[in-house]
C-alpha cells in the first residue's frame, strides 16, 4: 500500500536509539506541569497575618498601661483628698467628688 | 494495540502521572520534529524545537481545552516556536531563499550528504506539503492521522502526500543528475 513512500530514514531522530531515548527523557523530565507555588504564597500571607495579630493584641494592651500610669499618678492624690475630707471633717464640694468619681471610675 | 488514547494520557498526566506523560512524549516526540523541520529544515534545530514545544505543552495541559485534539493543540505551538527561531536566527535569508541549513563541508559522510538532499528537495515543498510527507512517511501515520494533527480533509493530505512525493522524487533526481561529472 506504501510502496511509493519515500526514504527519509536519514532524517529520522530514531535512528540514533541512545539520543532519541536522551531526548524523551529531557522531555518527561523538564516537562512535569509547574506546582503552583500555593505554599510558599500562603507562608508569606501567614507570616504578615501572624505580625498584624501581634500589632494588635500589643496595641490592645495600650489603653490599659496608660489608664494604670494614670491611675497610679492619681491614686494617691485622690486618696490624700479623701483623707483629708475625713481629717478636716468637711464636706467636699461638686467639683471635687466629680473630679475624685472620674478619677475612679478611669483607674 | 490497546494504546491509551491522547484524552486518557492528557487526563493522567495532568494529575501528575509521569507513565502518561512519558507516554505522551515519546507518542509526539518525531511527529513534532517533523512539524518543526516542516518549518525550520535543520535537524539539530528541529530537535529543539520539538523538545522544547513537548516540554511547553506537558507544562501547561491545563490549557488544553480538548484533550483529544492533543495533537494540533502541540502541532500549533510547534509551528509558533519554529517560526519564532527562524525569525530571530541567521538563516532566514536562507529560508526565504528556499536553501537547506545544514552546511556541507568537504569530507562530509554519506549519511550527512543524504540528509542535505533531502532537506534540500524539502526545502522546495510548500510548509503543508512538507508536514504531510513528514508525518506520512517519516512518522508513518495514516492519511487520518495526519488530516485530524493537520485540519486537513483526507481527500487533502492524499493529494498534499502525492504532489509532495512527485515534487521530491523530481528534486532528489534532479540533484542527482546535477551531482554527476559531466564527462560521464
Amino acid at each position: 500500500m506504501n510502496d511509493d513512500r519515500l526514504d527519509l530514514s536519514a532524517l529520522d531522530p530514531k535512528r540514533d536509539p541512545l539520543h532519541f531515548e536522551r531526548m524523551v527523557r529531557a522531555v518527561v523530565l523538564r516537562g512535569r506541569p509547574r506546582v503552583h507555588p500555593v505554599f510558599p504564597v500562603l507562608l508569606g500571607w501567614g507570616k504578615v497575618a501572624v505580625t498584624c495579630a501581634a500589632l494588635l493584641a500589643l496595641s490592645a494592651w495600650i489603653p490599659a498601661v496608660l489608664r494604670w500610669r494614670q491611675g497610679e499618678s492619681r491614686t494617691p492624690d485622690r486618696l490624700a483628698l479623701v483623707s483629708s475630707w475625713a481629717e478636716a471633717g468637711s464636706i467636699p464640694s461638686d467639683a471635687d467628688l466629680f473630679w475624685t468619681i472620674e478619677a475612679g471610675r478611669g483607674r | 494495540m490497546d494504546e491509551p488514547s491522547d484524552t486518557v494520557l492528557v487526563a493522567r498526566a495532568r494529575e501528575g502521572d509521569d507513565a502518561a506523560m512519558e507516554a505522551l512524549a515519546r507518542r509526539y516526540l518525531r511527529p513534532a520534529y517533523a512539524v518543526a523541520l516542516a518549518v525550520v529544515r535543520d535537524v539539530s534545530e528541529a530537535e529543539d524545537v520539538a523538545q522544547e514545544s513537548l516540554m511547553a505543552s506537558l507544562q501547561r495541559l491545563d490549557r488544553c481545552r480538548d484533550p483529544a485534539k492533543f495533537a494540533p493543540w502541540l502541532f500549533a505551538g510547534v509551528r509558533n516556536r519554529a517560526l519564532n527561531r527562524l525569525g530571530r536566527s541567521k538563516v532566514r535569508a536562507a529560508y526565504a531563499r528556499g536553501e537547506p541549513r545544514e552546511e556541507l563541508t568537504a569530507g562530509a559522510s554519506e549519511g550527512v550528504l543524504l540528509r542535505s538532499r533531502l532537506l534540500s528537495a524539502l526545502s522546495r515543498l510548500s510548509s503543508v506539503q512538507r508536514e504531510v510527507v513528514l508525518l506520512h512517511d517519516l512518522e508513518e501515520w495514516t492519511h487520518g492521522e495526519v488530516a485530524a494533527a493537520l485540519g486537513l480533509s483526507e481527500v487533502m493530505s492524499r493529494q498534499h502526500l502525492f504532489v509532495a512525493r512527485r515534487l521530491m522524487r523530481e528534486n532528489l533526481g534532479q540533484e542527482h543528475r546535477e551531482e554527476e561529472p559531466a564527462d560521464e
